[in-house]
């Protein structure tokens, strides 16, 4: 027993001294990063900003939802008639035309605005910390982050809360303003008013900083960054949105004075192979990897690559039916208002028996389902500033600034005046912007509601005020939020 | 030596007038035994059997000799002739048989567990590639998830069911000692000792926090001090796919007549061309994909192993060739194993031994299940009124190496085409090997120390050919290889004394360190020159950084573990262990935990049936103890950035970008298990009946969990230790009887079954899946769908009953889904006989499985009620409404039918079934030929598997739908010298 006792305590002796072992226990992943190491060095903060950048990609925001919800849910698409069966995925979103909303539709919006807010705070949050930071390089990596945490409420706001002017005093439900990150946050809607108080407060700060900062050496054109002139196109956008004309005539003469960018003359076509189709004519400018890049102010090149990154079916999937799985078509109520000769009709294409939007078709390439995507380019202000021109009644301003567009597509010129003037360029806004994403909230803005014709969806007309135009918040925030508020639906 | 012993006693017999007897002892398999023990009863002196299993002995006529060896029945013979030859028998229940358990081996009357061992005789005679397969129905408690009839795929294993919402529920792998991270599949079959099953907390707490779903313990072969042997084993047979209940697509002028009613109930006219849904009566082709898309396989397998030694060193050594051809075109299996194990005993204190173990696989897979180019998907789907290849009619672009790409989508294409020009294969080479040493430090006091490695290195091919025109054209490849290695070391000091012989101790302290490393590099690339040169390196297509992706994982683990067993008397057995166990998977603050176990056994029979003829055994058990399951991600803990978040600014421009990984908890730990096992084994009548019963109860404790966040944190959900619990309990019984035994003929019936009950007692919130509920009172398996109620005589539409039970053709899959089923079974087992007729040996097992549900998916894909034109249907829709009163339960068939094949209890079918598993016959050649030819042995063997099934449910097979598991017949041939 004592050769026992003794041999066990030499056994312990060399099991303690050979492994030290809480060293042993700390396995290092070795294809991620500590959160605590990211913000060491100003190369790590240039790391999380592109990745922000990325987050405006996913499938909720850019990558597909928020990109077509604007059109799907409005007059201007339609289900085509070979996929009116089609079930509720959430990918295709043909409950955006029924707008009978049940809880989970919406989900992947507002997640994904979030995670992109919740990487921006972490770089609003770290970024004093970074030791070897350039001011300059700092200022305009916080600028930066401030317009994409800013933009991504708007879109939230947009979709989630009902029009800026639905009550007098913006006091009805916007969604929570989260500048922190925090795992056990729990937070409550703030009001439409507060939530624009906010956005504007950030878009006005980062204005300043990037009026006069240097860019960070990043590969891309310019358009696929926001520097100035894309803050303040996006800030003209916010306030044409609140119906607060005056200031975003003000960013929008900014932008199309001194920004640089100028309008497509002259659309032009040629043909393409399209896969399946044959060879097809499309609008030049609007075709390959980048587009309208002359008047382009911020686009973004939505690629599938790394599917928890973006979506696995882009836009131009659900749009186009090249494997028979296209969800969404253009309705006639919109076709229609297309002349014949107008060029913008090659926009579009039969498959099957609808009309198809093939406004982005890509680079006929190896990644045929990669697609650019232009989130606000230089023709949106004009049609703005035309739209407040009219609304000013000056009719010749605005009628010269409507035509640029209504030309170079080939279409008649507009003659109208007075409040005719003001629709007719709203229909043209409707045309030219047609699945950009905009069109629900133009209505919204506009308070009106909208009468399809071109209709197999369970409501084809809507009035204005409606529940409908503020969806609902996504059942999953409810699992874990008690605070939280919903809309009526 | 042994002669000068024989003379001896021949004399000093000879001088009582003793007559000389002498015979053969031989297994039930005729193999002679050697080193059998032959005495006269009531004196002390007996010979033992030479290599050829011969003894000759001094006896009087009337005398009784005693044949006794490890492991068998003892006999006892009366002396009437000059020879008697015996054929030992199996005591499957002797309580004096060693087995492995937890770090070591134990007499079976020592165990307080519960335990389950499996010889490599059950194992060997089943035709299967993968050890893991053929462990179905071998042991009550232990279900194999079949999963797949892939050649070469490894089933998984449940051991008293699922005890863990989110985190693995897979059992550990020990294989000689060492944890085991491989795939089973690399294991040969005929190398395999034993695989034992520790089942309770006494048997396997001993692992600490990765003992929560049991431990599988393998052990391999090993050399016995003797003459070489060497053997020979080789089978050969063919597989084929089964379909007990008749499952088929429609040919062209059912699924013709189909779809045309289905336009005209859609208001669509079917002749006419232009309407999007064109389908004319005369068709061309009548092309039976799913007929196609089958083959006949074959499997042959042929080991050779040679084992033998001298007093110091032992040795085994093996190669093994397995090939195996799926029943499903373009699938395969090859793999070829070597193995050597050495024991040499240095001295009377130190012993040595080591292992070595290689092996190559190659699986051919399918080419994928679904999508654009899935095997069986495409065969099920493609309409019958497509040709595989190209004709005059075909459209020119849609024509690859021949084959008709002229297909309409609604996933459906060229089955055939992506079998012949894809390609899906993987190459994969191991190594695990080890040193083991052992001291004698006292008589009282032994060390021992193994350490353990094992490699593996894999490449992985899928490539579409450029031919393949059902997807991207141009081709496109992938590569990608995983390469990792693991280290474990255990180190132990044994004590064990006996006082007064009767207290008799044993401690056993030990440490283990366990190191994993892996990594892997994946490489896609598109567009290539040649179609048969796909090597991603000859790629031309346009390349991003998303195209290459890496990966590394890791995971170490320590551990410091004591046992204490006390027996006394060799009747009354304690065992307690405790295990302090850290892992590099849990944070920080919660790193290390404790566990352990006691046992208690007691061998009553020898106190209270000693002189019972009817009870030779008796002993009862109990234990109750506590055990950890840390299969857990790895770095879930951690707070991460993850890469490859690049931006892309346009489509070749590429800033790098990270972003936010996950909820990271630092608090993670593992989750936990409290068992309770009541047993007790029996064996009565003289050993012709014996057998176990088992009782248990097992807690799952600390369960992950993943709580909801509100989603404006940025994250939906965070793994968190719950208080989330399930308990699973259950009953396993095991029986094992002679119903006749003879000289030359014997009949042994043997049959295990398991009964099971799991509950979820308790979840912080309920949660809903697409067909699963959790929540509290429930399962944590069940199906949780819509009630489908039939058609509607009048209509033909599809019924559904709401949460209330009110039938309306409403549907909506969400409120109104009720908890119908399960996916497991409330019982499992198997029955095996076993008849013996001199060298003859007949086989044949029955395995059941009784009370899961199985959602056939296969069926609801091809039932669609018109929604999913142009698919091929389930020939089960011939059988669809027509005209108002048809009564029937598929409803009727409309182009874009808005309520055709939803997700309800419609496809739900009872997944119970009965299945003839094994049937073996084999036959050894006679003694005297083979010797006259220098074998020793020679036995020649039939074998099918998986010939027979009973089951409702209407697919291939209720265990897999994506590969069905075939049907195998072999040949075989096993020769001993």
């Amino acid at each position: 027993m004592k050769n026992f006792i003794k041999y066990t305590l030499l056994f312990l002796v060399l099991v303690f001294s050979s492994t030290s072992c809480e060293d042993e226990l700390d396995v290092i992943p070795e294809t991620a990063v500590a959160s605590s190491s990211v913000f060491e060095t100003q190369e790590g903060a240039i790391l999380a900003l592109n990745g922000a950048y990325t987050f405006l990609k996913l499938k909720g925001i850019y990558g597909t939802d928020f990109a077509i919800i604007g059109d799907a849910a409005s007059d201007n698409g339609k289900i085509p008639s070979d996929r009116e069966s089609a079930g509720g995925n959430s990918d295709r979103m043909p409950h955006a035309y029924l707008l009978n909303l049940n809880a989970n539709t919406t989900t992947l919006l507002w997640q994904d605005a979030y995670i992109l807010i919740n990487n921006v705070n972490a770089i609003l949050e770290n970024i004093e910390n970074v030791s070897d930071i350039t001011e300059s390089v700092k200022s305009r990596i916080i600028a930066e982050s401030k317009v994409l945490r800013a933009y991504a409420h708007f879109c939230l706001t947009q979709v989630f809360a009902q029009d800026y002017n639905f009550t007098v005093d913006q006091s009805h439900l916007g969604v929570p303003i989260i500048t922190e990150t925090g795992i056990e946050n729990k937070p409550a809607r703030n009001t439409v008013g507060e939530v624009f108080d906010f956005i504007f407060s950030e878009m006005n700060s980062a204005i300043s900083i990037l009026e006069n900062a240097s860019d960070l050496s990043r590969s891309g054109s310019s358009y696929h960054f926001l520097d100035y002139y894309a803050a303040l196109s996006l800030r003209a956008r916010m306030h044409f949105y609140t119906a607060n004309y005056p200031a975003a005539l003000t960013d929008a003469n900014t932008v199309i004075n001194q920004g640089g960018y100028n309008l497509i003359d002259n659309y032009t076509t040629g043909f393409y192979p399209s896969s399946g189709l044959g060879d097809l004519e499309f609008i030049n400018e609007w075709t390959g990897t980048e587009i309208v890049q002359s008047e382009s102010i911020f686009q973004l090149y939505i690629n599938e690559a790394g599917e928890t990154t973006t979506t696995n079916r882009s836009i131009i999937d659900i749009y186009t039916s090249n494997n028979g799985n296209a969800a969404h078509a253009i309705s006639d109520d919109l076709y229609d208002l297309y002349e014949p000769n107008d060029l913008r009709l090659n926009w579009y294409k039969i498959e099957n028996t609808d009309q198809h939007v093939f406004k982005y078709p890509g680079d006929f390439g190896a990644a045929p389902d990669d697609t650019p995507y232009s989130v606000i380019r230089l023709t949106e202000l004009i049609l703005m500033k035309a739209e407040i021109e009219a609304r000013n009644s000056q009719d010749e301003t605005a009628r010269t600034l409507v035509n640029l567009i209504t030309a170079r597509s080939n279409a008649s010129a507009i003659t109208s005046s007075g409040p005719a003037l003001i629709e007719d360029i709203i229909t043209e806004r409707r045309k030219e912007l047609a699945f950009e994403g905009n069109r629900l909230f133009d209505l919204k803005r506009l308070q009106r509601g909208f009468t399809r014709n071109d209709c197999s969806a369970d409501i084809c007309t809507l009035d204005y005020p409606n529940d409908l135009y503020a969806w609902p918040i996504p059942q999953a925030e409810f699992n874990g939020n008690p605070n939280m508020d919903q809309n009526n639906y | 030596m042994k002669q000068i012993l024989f003379l001896l006693l021949s004399l000093f017999s000879f001088g009582l007038q003793a007559q000389q007897v002498q015979g053969t002892v031989t297994d039930e398999n005729n193999s002679p035994l050697i080193s059998v023990t032959v005495t006269v009863e009531g004196t002390s002196y007996g010979v033992v059997t030479d290599f050829d299993g011969n003894y000759t002995i001094n006896a009087n006529t009337g005398d009784v000799l005693v044949f006794s060896y490890l492991g068998f029945i003892s006999q006892k013979i009366s002396v009437n002739s000059t020879t008697i030859d015996v054929r030992m028998v199996e005591d499957a229940n002797a309580l004096d048989e060693v087995m492995v358990v937890a770090f070591g081996t134990s007499k079976k009357r020592a165990i307080t567990g519960a335990l389950e061992s499996i010889k490599t005789e059950e194992i060997i005679k089943q035709p299967q590639a993968n050890l893991s397969n053929s462990l179905q129905g071998l042991a009550p408690g232990l279900q194999v998830l079949e999963g797949s009839g892939q050649p070469g795929e490894s089933a998984g294993f449940l051991i008293r069911g699922i005890g863990s919402l989110s985190a693995g529920s897979g059992p550990l792998i020990v294989v000689d000692g060492a944890i085991f991270t491989g795939g089973l599949s690399q294991l040969n079959p005929n190398d395999i000792e034993s695989v034992n099953i520790l089942k309770d907390a006494s048997s396997a707490s001993i692992y600490g926090s990765k003992a929560a779903n049991g431990v599988v313990l393998i052990t391999t072969r090993m050399g016995k001090s003797g003459v070489t042997t060497y053997n020979i084993n080789s089978e050969y047979g063919v597989t084929e796919n089964t379909n007990p209940n008749n499952f088929r697509v429609m040919n062209t002028s059912e699924y013709v007549s189909y779809y045309r009613e289905a336009m005209q109930n859609a208001g669509i006219d079917p002749d006419d061309s232009s309407s999007g849904f064109y389908l004319p009566l005369n068709q061309n082709y009548n092309t039976n994909w799913v007929d196609e898309a089958f083959q006949t396989g074959y499997f042959q397998k042929h080991d050779f192993s040679a084992s033998g030694g001298t007093e110091k060193t032992a040795f085994f050594s093996s190669l093994g060739y397995t090939d195996q051809k799926g029943s499903i075109i373009g699938t395969g299996f090859e793999r070829i194993t070597g193995m050597l194990n050495l024991n040499h005993k240095a001295s009377d204190k130190f012993d040595i031994g080591t292992k070595v173990q290689l092996s190559y696989r190659k699986a051919d897979d399918l080419i994928a299940t679904g999508g654009r180019s899935g095997q069986l998907s495409g065969a099920f789907n493609t309409a019958p009124t497509e040709p595989i290849f190209a004709d005059d009619d075909t459209n020119p672009a849609l024509i690859g190496a021949g084959y008709n790409f002229d297909i309409p989508s609604n996933a459906q294409h060229n089955p055939i085409a992506s079998a012949i020009l894809n390609s899906n294969v993987s190459d994969t080479w191991t190594m695990n090997s080890n040193v083991n040493l052992g001291y004698q430090l006292t008589p009282e006091i032994r060390a021992e120390a193994l350490a353990n490695y094992y490699y593996f290195s894999t490449i992985q091919k899928a490539s579409i050919n450029k031919f393949y025109l059902a997807e991207t054209e141009g081709g496109n490849s992938e590569e990608t290889r995983s390469n990792g290695n693991n280290f474990n070391f255990v180190g132990t000091l044994n004590y064990n004394k006996t006082f007064n012989e009767i207290h008799e101790f044993g401690l056993k302290l030990g440490y283990e360190t366990t190191r994993e490393r892996s990594n892997l590099l994946s490489v896609a690339a598109s567009d290539f020159i040649f179609s048969n040169l796909n090597d991603v390196g000859l790629a031309i297509g346009e390349f991003s950084p998303n195209d290459i992706v890496t990966g590394s994982d890791g995971l170490s683990t320590n551990g410091y573990f004591a046992r204490l067993n006390y027996a006394y008397k060799n009747k009354l057995f304690v065992e307690g262990s405790v295990r302090n166990d850290g892992a590099s998977n849990f944070g920080p603050n919660s790193r290390r935990g404790t566990f352990g176990a006691v046992g208690l056994s007691y061998v009553l029979s020898d106190d209270f049936f000693e002189d019972s003829d009817f009870v030779n055994n008796l002993k009862v058990r109990a234990s109750y103890g506590s055990s950890g399951n840390n299969n857990i991600g790895n770095f879930l803990w951690r707070d991460l950035y993850r890469l490859g978040v690049d931006y892309a600014a346009g489509a070749s421009n590429f800033n790098g970008g990270i972003a936010i990984n996950s909820a990271a908890n630092p608090n993670l730990k593992w989750e936990k298990n409290l068992q309770l096992d009541l047993g007790v084994d029996f064996s009565l009548m003289q050993n012709k009946l014996n057998g176990s019963l088992d009782y248990f109860r097992r807690n799952s404790l600390d369960l992950l969990f993943n709580q909801p966040l509100s989603l404006t944190s940025g994250f939906d959900e965070q793994t968190v230790n719950s208080g989330a619990e399930l308990l699973n309990t259950g009953f396993e019984i095991s029986l094992n009887a002679y119903l006749f035994r003879n000289e030359s003929f014997s009949w042994n019936l043997g049959a295990n079954a398991s009964f099971y009950n799991q509950k979820i007692v308790s979840i912080p919130d309920e949660v809903l899946f697409s067909t699963n509920i959790w929540q509290e009172g429930g399962r944590s398996d069940s199906w949780y769908l819509q009630r489908y109620d039939g058609v509607d005589p009048a209509t033909g539409d599809a019924l559904y009953l709401d949460a209330n039970g009110v039938s309306s053709t409403n549907y909506n899959g969400n409120e109104d889904r009720v908890v119908v089923g399960q996916r497991t079974p409330d019982s499992y087992g198997s029955i095996t006989n076993t008849l013996k007729y001199n060298n003859f040996t007949f086989s044949f097992m029955f395995y059941f499985s009784q009370g899961a549900d199985a959602y056939f998916s296969l069926g609801d894909e091809l039932n669609t009620d018109g929604a999913n034109y142009s698919a091929n249907q389930w020939s089960a829709a011939l059988n669809r409404w027509q005209q108002p009163g048809d009564i029937t339960n598929v409803p009727r068939a409309q182009i874009n039918n808005p309520n055709g094949g939803l997700t309800s209890t419609r496809f739900l079918y009872d997944a119970s079934y009965f299945r003839l598993q094994n049937v073996n016959l084999s036959y050894a050649l006679p003694k005297q030929f083979v010797n006259s030819i220098g074998m020793s042995n020679i036995s020649l063997s039939l074998t099918g598997q998986n010939l027979w099934i009973q089951t409702d449910y209407p697919g291939y097979d209720p265990t897999s739908d994506a590969y069905p598991v075939p049907r195998t017949f072999t040949f075989g041939a096993k020769l001993t010298f």
